[in-house]
């Protein structure tokens, strides 16, 4: 082999890495399945592609669909919408990424805060609503605490209804929380 | 130039760039006007509300309608690595979009040797797009808050939501061990201001201040807060203040902020952001 060519290998799989970096994988029963979620992605805008999942993860269908992580709710609406059950998602850049399913809780007298992961919801114990929203970076969070402050969190629907990014996702889980919690009390009046 | 890049949450809105004021609770570019919430809006109308108090020009804002789906977000992206040259400003602060790791790529290529002049701060999706490209040393200042703080200090995660249970669960008093850990795996620039419930100033991996008065709990829980922080110290680098002394001034200021509202978690953002002039005030920062 050529030395500029064997130096041209050396340098090569840096770009391959660097190309996984932010991206997921859906994985589900069957190739048909991942070649109409493929499809449908993309005829909504979404940068996806078709590739073979890692042995490791193979559960079934040799073919997945490739996106950019950070529109996994998006991504996961439309595929419900589609009537596609995904087998699993995955981080492709480390298989064993999950999103983080904890919450912190935080009590302030009248009102409690869950945190879950970088999002934070805040609710009114007496009465029900949501009273703040923090935090995240993506652009549907400003867009979701519009929808939601003010209002009665029993009554709303959930950041997964509207969101697309995984602020949203994590939010989802914040809010999951926090509706719990304010299910778990005695009826709110007034 | 003050120049402020973010999205706005509205989903028909196309591209607009123009100097921007904070009047009557709102902010307004031309015939647009938005009550600030949390968010972009916060932090433009945090510097607008900041510069016009020391008598500096308004913030140059670039921003598009983006609800989530990303599609303008990419719109910004191309735009400021286009203009960026042209609009030359000294202060570049970026801020909520959707995280993308070409388009971030592409306007620090396009920053070239401009960069040297121009103090670039990152917020939001903005730094999470820069931490997720590898380039979080190719911009001057961050300011995550802890949960944040986890994100940059687990070298795997490409976005806050895939941090390590580990390091979420660290107690926030833990801090510390996140930042170096962050700066250890070349996640973190050259300064951070990571804010809470004590506000963390890192220059180069090491604390050199920390500011946790007037410590007003509410502030946590009241969306725009972060939002409010980063436009003030946007304002205040602008206005020849060195980094780290921005940093720190940017924290009390904030706080002091928060304390004159007098605010619970059930607070809106604008109440705190028309309260910075008092607060500058009580800094010494102007009469």
């Amino acid at each position: 082999m050529k030395i500029f060519e064997r130096i041209k290998k050396t340098l090569k799989p840096k770009g391959k890495e660097a190309s996984k970096k932010g991206k997921g994988l859906i994985i589900l029963n069957e190739v048909s399945e991942a070649m109409q979620a493929e499809k449908m992605l993309k005829s909504f805008g979404y940068e996806v592609r078709g590739v073979a999942p890692p042995p490791e993860i193979r559960k079934g269908c040799d073919l997945a669909v490739e996106f950019n992580l950070v529109d996994q709710l998006g991504v996961e609406r439309l595929l419900r919408r589609g009537n596609l059950d995904p087998l699993e998602i995955v981080a492709l850049d480390d298989l064993s990424q999950k999103p983080l399913d904890i919450t912190r809780e935080k009590d302030f007298g009248r009102y409690f805060m869950v945190t879950a992961a970088n999002m934070k919801i805040t609710v009114d114990k007496e009465k029900g609503t949501i009273v703040n929203i923090s935090g995240g970076g993506c652009p549907d969070v400003p867009y979701l605490s519009v929808k939601l402050v003010g209002n009665r969190i029993t009554e709303v629907e959930s950041p997964r209804q509207n969101g697309y990014s995984l602020c949203a996702y994590m939010l989802e889980k914040a809010h999951e929380k926090a509706l719990g919690m304010i299910s778990s009390q005695q009826p709110v009046t007034g | 130039m003050l120049a402020m890049v973010g999205t706005l949450p509205f989903e028909e809105m196309e591209l607009k760039a123009g100097e921007t004021t904070f009047e009557g609770g709102n902010l307004k570019m031309g015939d647009f006007e938005v009550m600030p919430g949390l968010g972009t809006s916060a932090m433009v109308a945090s510097a607008c509300i900041t510069c016009k108090a020391l008598n500096l020009e308004s913030p140059y804002f670039v921003t598009s309608g983006d609800i989530g789906d990303g599609k303008r977000s990419k719109e910004l992206y191309q735009y400021v690595a286009a203009k960026l040259v042209t609009l030359n400003p000294t202060v570049l602060t970026m801020h909520y979009i959707m995280p993308d790791i070409a388009g971030m790529t592409d306007i620090l290529n396009s920053v070239r040797e401009r960069r040297k002049e121009m103090t670039m701060i990152a917020d939001a999706g903005a730094m999470y797009a820069a931490k997720a490209t590898g380039l979080a040393q190719k911009i001057d200042i961050f300011t995550p808050d802890a949960g944040e703080m986890a994100y940059l200090a687990d070298p795997k995660a490409t976005h806050p939501a895939y941090v390590e249970h580990l390091l979420f669960e660290l107690d926030p008093s833990e801090v510390i061990t996140l930042i170096q850990k962050a700066y250890e795996t070349g996640n973190a620039p050259k300064i951070l201001l990571v804010k809470g419930a004590i506000d963390y100033i890192v220059e180069d991996g090491q604390v050199v201040d920390t500011i946790d008065e007037p410590s007003i709990s509410a502030m946590e829980a009241i969306g725009g807060t972060g939002d409010s922080l980063t436009g003030i110290l946007s304002a205040l680098i602008y206005g020849g203040y060195e980094m780290v002394d921005a940093c720190i001034k940017a924290a009390r200021i904030n706080r002091i902020a928060g304390k004159l509202a007098q605010p619970d978690p059930a607070t809106s953002i604008v109440g705190i952001i028309n309260k910075i002039p008092d607060a500058l005030k009580e800094v010494k920062l102007c009469v």
